[in-house]
């Protein structure tokens, strides 16, 4: 993102940007510029009266599935998706935790071969 | 004194909740479960945000298999570090904020590899849904227009259309001024509602 552009862009280029084409100098100004940014709201409310870009009145439309619904759609999990996530996380977690046991009987050291010794002088 | 330290150290893997007989629970008696499987409590998470936590994960990385790992990724530390969520933010969020930055670290490796997204994109998560779905051309035209987005429009479309988040904690927690926020979902909003006319 470049350094903010001081002077507003037009209403033409405001428009030329919601329709997605790439402008830098705009993009980098709307980026931060609150006043652009309400702007762009009105813009976008005066060319879509119906207010389905500026609200959330896409939902359910005819037979087309609302924004969010296709967008569920498009990002949909698989059905097992949670059990799969359960057990792998479990079974992490469990790695983890003999890793740490390991890790404590492997640096235990001196302390464990002590302990063993201890172990072997008392049952003689 | 070493020993006993061992023998709880063993007694905690052993345990389906990690917590010696005679001890206090960690977790309540609630987040336990028979024979060792995974708590109630995890499996509680999971349920209800697994799902959130993928959808996000894909409309960053755009591959179902590596979602799941980052959502395997972000829920472990998630789990991890539940005890010490202070609840300053809706748990949702919360995690989502987790999922961001595990899907952040794997597109730096991944763009370090040199991997493009759009090579192993052919393998939809919406495979798993196309039947369901009416229009099968309008899903796929949908979903390009989903992939054409830049990667902060995409997250910043999904994280206040389907995830409800308020603009403040969207802007927030991908570190983008509150205008970028409402400008970029703008033009997400329009460039998607027009890959949405194959719907009508």
């Amino acid at each position: 993102m470049g350094p903010m552009r001081w002077r507003h862009p037009s209403r033409a280029a405001l428009r030329r940007w919601l329709q997605g084409e790439a402008d830098e100098p705009t993009d980098a100004h709307i980026a931060t510029c609150e006043r652009c940014a309400a702007r762009l709201e009105t813009l976008a409310g005066e060319s879509d009266p119906g207010g389905s870009i500026g609200t959330d009145a896409l939902q359910g439309v005819g037979r087309a599935p609302g924004l969010r619904a296709a967008l569920e759609a498009a990002l949909a999990a698989p059905s097992d998706l949670n059990v799969r996530l359960t057990t792998q996380v479990h079974e992490l977690q469990q790695q983890a935790r003999w890793q740490d046991v390991v890790v404590d009987a492997v640096g235990g050291g001196l302390d464990t071969l002590r302990l063993l010794m201890g172990d072997k002088e008392d049952d003689g | 004194m070493l020993r006993a330290r061992l023998l709880a150290r063993c007694w905690a893997v052993l345990a389906p909740d990690g917590v010696p007989p005679g001890r206090a629970a960690g977790r309540s008696a609630a987040g336990t479960a028979a024979a060792g499987g995974p708590p109630d409590d995890l499996r509680a998470l999971v349920d209800e945000h697994g799902t959130a936590i993928y959808r996000y994960a894909l409309s960053i990385v755009r591959d179902p298999a590596t979602a799941e790992d980052i959502a395997q990724e972000a829920l472990t530390k998630a789990w991890l570090a539940l005890p010490s969520f202070r609840g300053e933010s809706s748990l949702r969020s919360w995690l989502l904020r987790i999922t961001h930055h595990a899907a952040m670290s794997m597109l730096r490796v991944r763009r370090a590899e040199a991997i493009d997204p759009d090579d192993i994109e052919g393998s939809s998560g919406a495979d798993h849904v196309e039947g369901a779905v009416e229009n099968r051309l309008a899903l796929a035209q949908f979903q390009r227009a989903l992939a054409d987005l830049d990667e902060l429009s995409r997250q910043i479309v999904v994280l206040r259309e389907v995830e409800d988040l308020p603009y403040e904690t969207i802007a927030a927690m991908l570190r983008v001024p509150l205008p970028t926020v409402k400008t970029r979902l703008l033009r997400a909003r329009r460039q998607l509602t027009t890959a949405l006319e194959g719907w009508r």
